[in-house]
């Protein structure tokens, strides 16, 4: 058969297939669906523990049923679980009113800087810490915040201060996971605004230019405007966070002394779950969250649709 | 109300501007530089602390006097580190699980995100599909439910239990999908015109030209996976199985004299503690470092892929 001949017979076929099914399509799925169906929906399903008077002998199929049972001890009776939630929402709600207003300074910043060669090494700075765990980095603060040999400690001690130890106090161990979590993020949080902040047209600068205003009104009345939008949604979207204290930062810096100012829901799921094996009770409380997530998440998508015109899927 | 004249007034006051800003503006220039200033080096100065103290010698770390230069220079932390089986074990584990890790996500995210990309009619599993993506990014089981599938599956203990769980980012899947529905079509045709199954047209065609962004997706999962200390202490009762972070974890809270040799007890004693875990953070962020360049030249791809545009 000729070349031509093979094509339009291609062609042909391809014509076809255009309103046929792929199977080869369908059967590349075949991994994404096992993948969705173990890992995804077979724990969703594990939630059925948090009814049960789960033993790991018996198992989620042969454990007996208790009912709301776990979620009224839980929520009646455990002590401190209250002030658990309480601190959760506190420093969540903390980290979010810096650590979502940093970024914003920070880029209305960085677009006053007209030293181009400046404005990129500091770009490439700040987004170190975004990329650097939470491992390495309480290893570094242990370090620097050592009540006995600490970098920190040691300028204090410089300037005739008593020597702070700051991640064993209640009152100061917040302030180090805020500061250390908008340290760790601002930079990266610029990215979304600088990105936006390339769209502005550089014409409005100049007209108010013309028209008297100086630096920081242009600063104002043009480049905040210009990043509203993104500001909107970017609040809208972090509502979800409220029940997310960041596991991560808390859990490798807290220890028992700060136990009342730092533990957070994610903390002790864990310890309740994986350290004292409570899985029913432990699951109870990660349920309670994980539909209150979902709700919150399924809302604030909702809404940024609404307020901003933003699709996620 | 702005007169015409105040207006070109104004216009050659900013052409002077340009050459001679008045004393407030400077000021307010030379302050925002100096606060960035600040933050940049914030950013970057615990990170050379760090390596300060890695080289330095015990006496000056204990008295607490290092700060940006090493005191008393020695390269003992790092000999131990290099020298210390656990640490360099954790290192391989972790290396591994990154090239593992990466190759099945990567393979995974694929196969998947292409016929998402592809018609309905072509496909008709795609809508369950995604049905059931939107549900599962929605919903969480959380961490009891999650750790009991993986004992169940057997995979508690093993290698596996780091690269499995998260294999397919479904967040990256609609990315992929989105850039592969943006590939024109009529490549695709020329390639069925050519007699190239659709598997064929993936691997040819689509992959080829979709080379920056799966290059974004790979480096951002490796970091993920070198980063991720989690799964490793969740999913592994021995440390000899610990990824390094896990590994780290360990040695920066709490260092575990009782797995220590009397010989190695003794080396530990001679070299301060703080020096070595200086060191060993220090060899865990480097191979973050050498990715850096390319990370930053990535992830403003990711961004513009996810919608967010200025």
């Amino acid at each position: 058969m000729t070349s031509a001949a093979l094509r339009a017979q291609n062609i042909k076929k391809h014509h076809k297939k255009s309103v046929r099914t792929d199977y080869m399509l369908c059967a590349m799925l075949i991994p994404g669906f096992i993948y969705l169906a173990i890992f995804e929906f077979a724990p969703l399903f594990g939630l059925v523990i948090g009814f049960q008077d789960f033993k790991l002998s018996t198992g989620v199929f042969h454990s007996g049923w208790k009912g709301l049972d776990n979620f009224r001890y839980i929520f009646t009776m455990y002590p401190g679980f209250w002030n658990i939630v309480k601190n959760t929402v506190e420093i969540a709600l903390l980290k979010l009113c810096f650590g979502f207003t940093a970024p914003i300074v920070v880029s209305l910043m960085l677009h006053e800087v007209t030293h181009s060669a400046y404005k990129r090494t500091i770009q490439t700075l700040v987004y170190i810490p975004h990329f650097v765990s939470w491992v390495i980095l309480a290893g570094i603060l242990r370090s620097m915040l050592d009540p006995d040999n600490g970098l920190i400690n040691t300028i204090i001690k410089l300037f005739g201060g008593a020597p702070v130890y700051f991640l064993g106090s209640n009152t100061t161990f917040r302030g180090v996971l805020v500061v250390s979590d908008v340290w760790k993020g601002f930079g990266w949080g610029t990215i979304i605004y600088m990105a936006a902040l390339t769209g502005i047209d550089p014409a409005l600068y100049e007209a108010a230019t013309i028209d008297g205003a100086n630096r920081f009104q242009r600063a104002i009345h043009i480049t905040l405007p210009g990043i509203l939008p993104i500001i909107t949604l970017n609040l809208i979207l972090s509502i979800p966070g409220i029940l997310n204290a960041g596991f991560d930062q808390i859990f490798n810096l807290y220890n028992e002394r700060v136990y009342k100012t730092a533990d957070v829901l994610d903390t002790f799921i864990y310890r309740l779950g994986i350290l004292d094996s409570q899985y029913a009770l432990s699951t109870a409380i990660g349920l309670v969250k994980s539909v209150i997530g979902s709700v919150l998440l399924i809302g604030s998508y909702k809404f940024a649709e609404k307020a901003v015109g933003y699709k996620v899927f | 109300m702005v007169t015409a004249e105040e207006k070109s007034k104004n216009l050659v006051m900013n052409r002077n501007r340009q050459i001679r800003s008045s004393p407030v503006e400077k000021m307010f220039t030379y302050l925002i530089y100096g606060v960035l200033g600040i933050l940049g080096a914030s950013c970057i100065l615990p990170f050379i602390h760090l390596i300060a103290l890695s080289f330095s010698g015990s006496d000056p770390i204990k008295a607490g006097i290092v700060s940006l230069w090493p005191i008393e220079f020695n390269t003992d932390a790092y000999k131990y580190a290099l020298d210390h089986p656990a640490f360099m074990r954790a290192f391989g584990i972790s290396v591994v699980r990154v090239i593992v890790g990466v190759s099945f996500s990567l393979a995974m995210l694929v196969t998947t995100a292409y016929p998402l990309s592809k018609s309905n009619e072509a496909c008709p599993l795609n809508p369950l599909f995604k049905a059931l993506m939107i549900i599962a990014m929605l919903t969480g089981g959380g961490l009891i439910p999650m750790y009991l599938v993986m004992s169940w599956l057997g995979l508690t203990n093993t290698f596996w239990a780091l690269v499995v769980p998260g294999m397919l980012s479904l967040w990256n899947c609609f990315m992929v999908m989105n850039f592969f529905r943006n590939v024109p079509g009529e490549l695709e045709e020329a390639a069925i015109v050519d007699g190239a199954n659709s598997f064929q047209v993936m691997t040819r065609v689509y992959i080829p030209l979709s080379v920056p962004v799966i290059a974004s997706m790979a480096l951002f999962t490796g970091v993920g996976h070198w980063n991720d200390w989690f799964s490793g202490m969740l999913y592994m009762a021995r440390s000899r199985d610990y990824p390094l972070q896990t590994y780290l974890r360990q040695v920066v809270t709490t260092p575990n004299f009782s797995s220590l040799t009397i010989e190695e007890m003794q080396r530990y004693a001679q070299i301060n503690s703080k020096n070595n875990q200086a060191a060993q953070i220090i060899i865990a962020t480097v191979p973050i470092m050498c990715v850096y360049p390319f990370l930053q030249k990535y992830f403003m791809t990711g961004l513009t892929l996810g919608g967010v545009k200025g």
